[in-house]
């Protein structure tokens, strides 16, 4: 792959906010360092104190979206002007140095990786002065001094001044709470100075460079198995990637792109999946073996996958299929790095035949007693050793739709704002005594219905949107409907997968919202 | 003599019995995108002129002074108050919030003074700093309605942070300031003359009420009314009666303040108008349109609307209601019936969007 | 042209919840990340987890929510932060089109 077009390819890249942690242009030497451009764009408003200290930007550390974030709204209140290497440079230089140590990020990694899911904040104040208008995870993703969290209430209401009028503010005396115990409470709760920072900061950045073994399950699709060849790119913590992925269907898919290591763990790529540009958040283990996190596409986050990548010795990064029904026999792979040795499937699990045994890659014939006892089994290759890797089960109790919760935006219509999709898996679940145990993720049939008496009677389900059998929802065309006296086509769905185990037929359902369009979006929600 | 007389009794016969017909004119001044005024001929059901107002943004708060000549308009993204001559249309009045380092709001109440020789605007400010932001301390910024079109603040009155709706006597002495209490003022130098409380009611029985105005509509009967809602505490959520809507009515003349609910909250409505020729009753907006009486405390009727108003007003002689705000059309109701007897489309099909609307003789 | 709210028995006692103190905080607990829980009435979900309590269309009150900031995180500012978002849309019904995206897009 040649640089200069990937670079270029990179540069057209329009469809998400992400796109600014990507390469997205060549480093060069001539350009002016992280520490050289917080001088020459920053410290004009942002003052440096007696101890040298930069006025506000030393008091916070957060995500490389997070300072991604700061700079644009530096760039569009303050009129600050930097060139999109200089931005680049920046946030990476922000990101490394005043960052989050990877304990402190791992409770709302959700965010990053664009999940939609329903938030469970640990503290309601908390939730209901900031989390009422955008994600409890954005502040969650912050550390700061205690004047910083109260220079950042300050900030708020004197951009948006209704917001002490708003419902939930106006019931209380929002601003006295904002801007004077809140900031205490949010410094004690995620504080600018940590032992986890300050130790992850000691830790040495490994070197990607290498062949690394990918598994992962994209919802919709199915599960798939790779390689990804990391190279150096041009620039520190920068890398060219190179992906061949083998789909459960048996598709064989090349993907090519780049990536960044930001802060010593967090993977953000970019790359083309075939006709789709997609972004990667991953995170890097402390050890430097592991990747794991989500790839979504470009502007239709809901749509992606789940993905580890491995390397090393005797490491098993995944099984697909990773279930087996008591009686049944099937064709199983196992995905890792380093294999070698006996494979075991845990107890009432026959390996029949070993087809392939490579470092990478085994795969097996196996079967399930027919009276195996369903739940969880240990899976081995050699020394590599996978803990509760695969369910064996004797019934579906159930069925989960994920998510369980889930928002589509409607969209198009001849208007810039495209529609949100919504993609839904149906996850099949055996009964145990400790409680239903997870089998996985099965085909299923998919359809939508009115979720209330209300829905049904404004027939939303044929308005909202459509659901597909892969379970992708395609919402509705914004803007009013004609054929709904002027109203536009928002909706209030129940969505119901059917899977087939045997002979019977076994339900589940999820709630989908088909809300408005968004003309307003971060990097984190 | 005696002709004199019969002639003088004639006359406040008439007087009585056609108020309209010796009487001004009356009309509905409201506002649509791109700042632009509205002035309806509410009998004949069209507007009569229009007004582009300078500068960019669209009016939320309209008041007018009782002579029906000048509207103040907040409008630049509620950062300056314009007056504009209703006769000859130019802008006779300007005021724009921010200054120095100091970036400044209207939050909501707007009042002008019953003689007009004062106009008073409830501001919220922020401090840009260098590299920082720091709200300050909200309050009533009073200018003199002749300080011309670079207008400054005569004097700021300290108010409570939340206040919205702000209400002048009509004799001049007195401004309410509804916030969390009703905080009676002097407009003169901002004494508190009395707090008549809200949020902070000595209730028990009844958790403190949600209250939330924008509009000032009350210019046919000196009646403020505004809806509110609360909760029974510990009530069973599905019991019918465990929230209740009520109507907080204020006298600005008299000073009456009572808060009295009359349903289980059954609707959600914005803003309320009282009918001067029975002013027992008052009529609220949203997705309906609700009559109550507020003498004792009952719903009277309730209709669905065809599309969400956020305000209305009501003609003098108490027969129409004129609902307004959100998209371009006003809608035209019987206070009897309730039924919808007409409508006004404003021209050019643009949103009126938060402003609001108010009844003006000329 | 919106529908009548609340429309139902079930509508009407979510508009009751709405006003359940302790229901709303309930609600802030569990709202997907990315939405708003401002629920009066609510940009994606009501209080009540539906749509049913909530204008609509947006696009007749549109300017209700970005006019005076009410849902900023979701629908653009025109107080301070995107003054001139709805120059191009002084309709919201008929010229929504024109509406921009006001995130960044590169």
């Amino acid at each position: 792959m040649k640089r200069m077009s990937l670079g270029l390819r990179f540069a057209a890249w329009a469809s998400l906010a992400l796109a600014a942690l990507m390469p997205a242009h060549e480093a060069h030497a001539a350009e002016p360092s992280g520490p050289a451009l917080l001088n020459a764009k920053c410290s004009t408003c942002h003052a440096r104190s007696e101890t040298g200290a930069l006025f506000r930007i030393d008091a916070q550390r957060k995500t490389p979206e997070g300072w991604m974030m700061t700079i644009d709204r530096m760039q569009k209140w303050h009129g600050v002007i930097l060139t999109e290497a200089e931005e680049a440079t920046l946030i990476k230089h922000l990101a490394d140095t005043r960052g989050l140590a990877p304990e402190e990020a791992a409770p709302f990694r959700y965010a990053v990786e664009r999940r939609t899911l329903v938030e469970t904040p640990d503290d309601s104040d908390l939730a209901a002065m900031c989390a009422r208008c955008h994600s409890y995870a954005r502040v969650g993703l912050q550390r700061r001094a205690e004047g910083e969290w109260r220079r950042l209430a300050h900030m708020h209401l004197g951009q948006w001044p209704t917001l002490e009028y708003q419902s939930l503010s106006r019931d209380r005396k929002w601003w006295e709470l904002a801007s004077g115990e809140l900031p205490g409470k949010l410094a004690a709760k995620w504080p600018l100075v940590s032992e986890a920072w300050t130790a992850w900061q000691r830790h040495p950045t490994a070197s990607l460079a290498g062949r690394w073994r990918v598994a992962g399950h994209r919802p919709g699709k199915g599960d798939y198995q790779g390689v990804l060849t990391i190279g150096r790119g041009n620039g520190e913590d920068r890398y060219s990637l190179d992906y061949q992925l083998t789909w459960a269907d048996g598709t064989v898919e090349r993907a090519s792109g780049g990536a960044v290591l930001y802060t010593g763990y967090e993977w953000r790529g970019a790359v083309t999946l075939g006709n789709e540009r997609v972004s990667e958040v991953l995170r890097l283990s402390p050890d430097g073996t592991r990747l794991h996190g989500r790839w979504f596409v470009d502007g239709q986050d809901a749509i992606g996958a789940d993905m580890v990548a491995v390397r090393g010795k005797a490491v098993i990064a995944a099984l697909s299929p990773a279930y087996l029904k008591a009686g049944e026999t099937r064709r199983i792979t196992i995905a890792g790095s380093g294999l070698g040795g006996t494979v075991s499937l845990g107890a009432d699990v026959r390996i029949d035949k070993i087809e392939t045994a490579t470092a990478e890659t085994v795969t097996v014939i196996a079967s399930a007693q027919a009276k195996a006892k369903p739940g969880l089994r240990d899976v081995a290759v050699g020394t590599a050793k996978a803990s509760g890797a695969l369910a064996v089960y004797d019934a579906v109790s159930s069925v989960r739709v994920e998510p369980e919760t889930m928002l589509a935006r409607l969209g198009g219509g001849g208007a810039p704002v495209p529609v949100a999709p919504a993609q839904f898996e149906a996850v099949a679940y055996m009964a145990a005594p400790e409680g239903e145990i997870r089998i996985g993720p099965m085909p299923a049939k998919w359809s939508a219905a009115g979720f209330d008496e209300t829905a049904i009677h404004d027939e939303d389900a044929r308005f909202g949107g459509v659901v597909s059998a892969s379970g992708l929802f395609t919402p509705a065309e914004a803007g009013p409907n004609s054929k709904r006296n002027g109203n536009n086509n928002v909706a209030n769905l129940l969505i119901k997968a059917e899977i087939g185990d045997g002979a019977r037929v076994v339900e589940g359902k999820a709630h989908l919202i088909v809300a408005p369009q968004r003309w307003n979006d971060a990097a984190i929600r | 003599m005696k002709s004199k007389s019969l002639a003088a009794a004639l006359v406040s016969l008439c007087v009585l019995a056609f108020p309209a017909a010796v009487r001004a004119k009356e009309y509905i001044l409201t506002a649509v995108k791109p700042n632009t005024l509205m002035l309806v001929d509410a009998a004949a059901r069209k507007v009569e002129r229009s007004y582009v107002i300078p500068g960019e943004g669209s009016p939320l708060g309209i008041v007018v002074s009782r002579d029906g000549k000048v509207a103040y308009v907040v409008t630049n993204h509620w950062g300056s108050l314009i007056g504009i001559d209703l006769d000859s249309g130019s802008e006779v009045f300007h005021a724009d919030f921010s200054h120095d380092d100091l970036r400044v709001r209207n939050t909501f109440g707007l009042e002008l003074s019953p003689d007009g020789k004062e106009v008073f605007v409830m501001q919220s400010s922020v401090r840009l700093g260098q590299g920082e932001y720091e709200v300050k301390d909200v309050g009533i910024a009073v200018y003199r309605t002749d300080a011309g079109l670079n207008a400054t603040p005569q004097r700021i009155l300290p108010i409570p942070r939340r206040t919205t709706n702000l209400l002048v006597s009509p004799d001049g002495t007195r401004l309410y300031a509804v916030g969390w209490d009703v905080v009676t003022i002097d407009p003169a130098d901002g004494t508190v003359l009395k707090v008549d409380k809200v949020l902070n009611w000595d209730r028990k029985d009844q958790a403190p009420p949600d209250l939330f105005g924008v509009w000032i509509q009350y210019e046919q009967t000196g009646i403020f009314a505004n809806p509110y809602y609360t909760t029974r505490p510990g009530a069973d959520p599905k019991d019918p009666a465990a929230a209740r809507t009520g109507m907080l009515v204020l006298d600005l003349d008299t000073a009456k303040f009572t808060m009295a609910e009359f349903e289980d909250t059954s609707a959600i409505m914005f803003s309320s108008v009282v009918n001067p020729a029975r002013r027992n009753e008052a009529f609220s907006v949203y997705n309906t349109l609700t009559k109550t009486d507020i003498e004792s405390n009952r719903l009277i009727k309730r209709v669905p609307l065809p599309h969400t108003h956020y305000c209305l007003n009501i003609s003098g002689d108490g027969k129409e209601l004129y609902t307004a705000g959100t998209m371009s059309d006003i809608g035209i109701y019987s206070t009897e019936t309730l039924e919808r007897i007409g409508q006004i489309d404003l021209p050019g099909g643009n949103d009126m969007g938060g402003t609001w609307i108010r009844m003006v003789q000329r | 042209m919106k529908h009548l709210k609340p429309i139902n028995k079930k509508a009407r006692q979510m508009e009751r919840l709405a006003e359940e103190g302790k229901l709303d905080e309930a609600r802030v607990m569990q709202v997907v990340n990315g939405c708003t829980s401002t629920f009066d009435p609510g940009w994606e979900v009501d209080p009540f987890g539906g749509i049913a309590a909530l204008c609509q269309p947006v696009e007749a009150d549109l300017y209700g929510c970005a006019d005076p900031c009410w849902w900023p995180a979701q629908v653009p500012d025109t107080i301070n932060t995107h003054p001139n978002w709805s120059a191009e849309a002084p309709s919201g019904h008929r010229d929504w089109r024109n509406l921009q995206p006001v995130f960044r897009k590169k």
